[in-house]
């Protein structure tokens, strides 16, 4: 009997997990807020600090240079990023306890559930660091049109853009990890019986 | 055990700590359950008509005793065959109807289709039919949000029935309803069961439902109390 269950496709896990993103949209909104705003900062802060490396001719690829100081601050702030997600993620369980408990009752296992709000932190991250790289790289241009007259060679902005990536799904999944461990473990019995 | 049975408890107890003393929900049920039967249970508030549902619903697992379904012992099942038990064996309709809020009420009604991995064509089909059957054809595409009290239940019957079920559990299904719309509800769950054949355990308070029970048992204080026959299931009570 263990063979009987089926993968829950791509397409309906994503379709779940919009339409619950779509019901609580403000809070959704938060958050990817939250993964935009330390995007931004890091990104920008990334694509500044090419400006301040001697020119080197051509369009040839320059190494990050950020300094102590800089690489606090991105530090500081992702941290803080990371602890407003999760906390954000705890009420959305909490939020959710009943209907999670009502799908684990109709035969949804812990690891769906697991997947549905890593799917959801992925989304937020995914968004969050789309916007927070283009706005990175809206404001930082004519700062670095002044610096450099001219605008940073191609790969160094498809690297920044891989690391703002990165940087955005990785803060998302750590503070996600927690939420969504306790959200599959819950016991249907207890949330049958919670009321909000 | 005979196939007769959809269900079948054996000295089914459980008993919980709560401030340092032992709490007897359940002490000593046997109960056997036919197919095709309409069974309810009635008892006071903490009678363990919950904790009875959730035993048979594989939610919870028992201090002593045992639990069959199918045939199955479902004392002897991990969390992920229980899951597929519930998916695939059980049917539940609670008293909150409990549908999930973001969904359409057909995808409602997909939902346990998908956690059996049934191809999409054939659960949509399957959804949409049921959801025909109990009369709310033209509200396939309503969020719960947008339905009255007794349409969601109606979902909620529609949802349980997705996988077919071995047996359908219902706790307090009216409790939250008028009388005339937990009449409907109550003559709905009548009907699939006398057309269907499918089996329906029911937790209640309400008279009504014990009007169209085959059966009912009285329990208080975690024991069976009594038994009352109403009406014989035709074809398997006759063996």
């Amino acid at each position: 009997m263990e063979s009987a269950f089926a993968k829950l496709s791509l397409k309906d896990l994503l379709h779940i997990v919009l339409e619950n993103m779509r019901k609580r949209r403000s809070r959704i909104l938060l958050t990817i807020g939250n993964v935009f705003l330390g995007v931004a900062l890091v990104s920008s802060m990334m694509m500044l600090s090419y400006s301040y490396t001697p020119k080197t001719t051509g369009n040839v690829f320059k190494p990050l240079n950020l300094n102590d100081y800089q690489i606090w601050v991105t530090i500081i702030s992702l941290t803080v990023c990371v602890i407003t997600i999760f906390n954000s993620m705890l009420i959305s369980v909490t939020e959710r306890y009943k209907e999670i408990g009502t799908m684990k009752c109709l035969g949804a296992k812990d690891s769906l559930i697991l997947q549905l709000f890593i799917f959801e932190a992925l989304v937020i991250g995914f968004i969050g660091g789309l916007l927070g790289f283009s706005i990175a790289f809206i404001t930082t241009m004519p700062m670095i049109l002044l610096q450099i007259g001219t605008l940073l060679p191609l790969q160094n902005y498809l690297y920044v853009m891989s690391l703002s990536f990165a940087v955005a799904l990785l803060i998302s999944l750590i503070a996600t990890i927690y939420p969504a461990y306790h959200a599959s473990k819950i016991n249907p019995v207890d949330a049958l019986r919670f009321e909000v | 055990m005979s196939s007769d049975y959809a269900v079948e408890t054996i000295d089914l107890a459980k008993y919980y700590t709560l401030g340092g003393t032992m709490i007897k929900a359940l002490d000593g049920i046997n109960l056997q359950i036919f197919r095709g039967e309409y069974l309810s249970i009635m008892g006071p508030s903490g009678a363990g008509k919950t904790t009875l549902f959730n035993m048979i619903g594989g939610l919870d697992k028992p201090t002593r005793g045992k639990v069959f379904i199918d045939n199955i012992d479902i004392s002897k099942l991990d969390a992920y065959e229980l899951a597929w038990l519930r998916c695939r064996k059980i049917g539940y309709i609670f008293q909150t109807f409990n549908l999930i809020p973001v969904l359409t009420a057909i995808e409602n009604v997909t939902l346990p289709m998908i956690f059996a991995g049934t191809p999409k064509k054939i659960r949509m089909e399957k959804a949409r039919k049921l959801l025909e059957m109990v009369g709310l054809g033209d509200r396939l595409n309503h969020k719960p949000s947008e339905l009255s009290g007794g349409q969601q239940q109606r979902v909620a019957i529609a949802r349980a029935l997705a996988n077919n079920p071995s047996i359908i559990l219902a706790d307090e299904p009216t409790g939250n309803l008028d009388l005339n719309t937990g009449l409907e509800i109550i003559t709905l769950l009548k009907k699939m069961n006398e057309e269907q054949g499918i089996t329906i355990f029911c937790a209640t308070h309400d008279y009504k439902i014990v009007e169209v029970s085959n059966r009912i048992i009285w329990i208080r204080d975690g024991k069976v109390e009594k038994t009352e026959i109403r009406g014989y299931v035709k074809r398997k009570r006759e063996v």
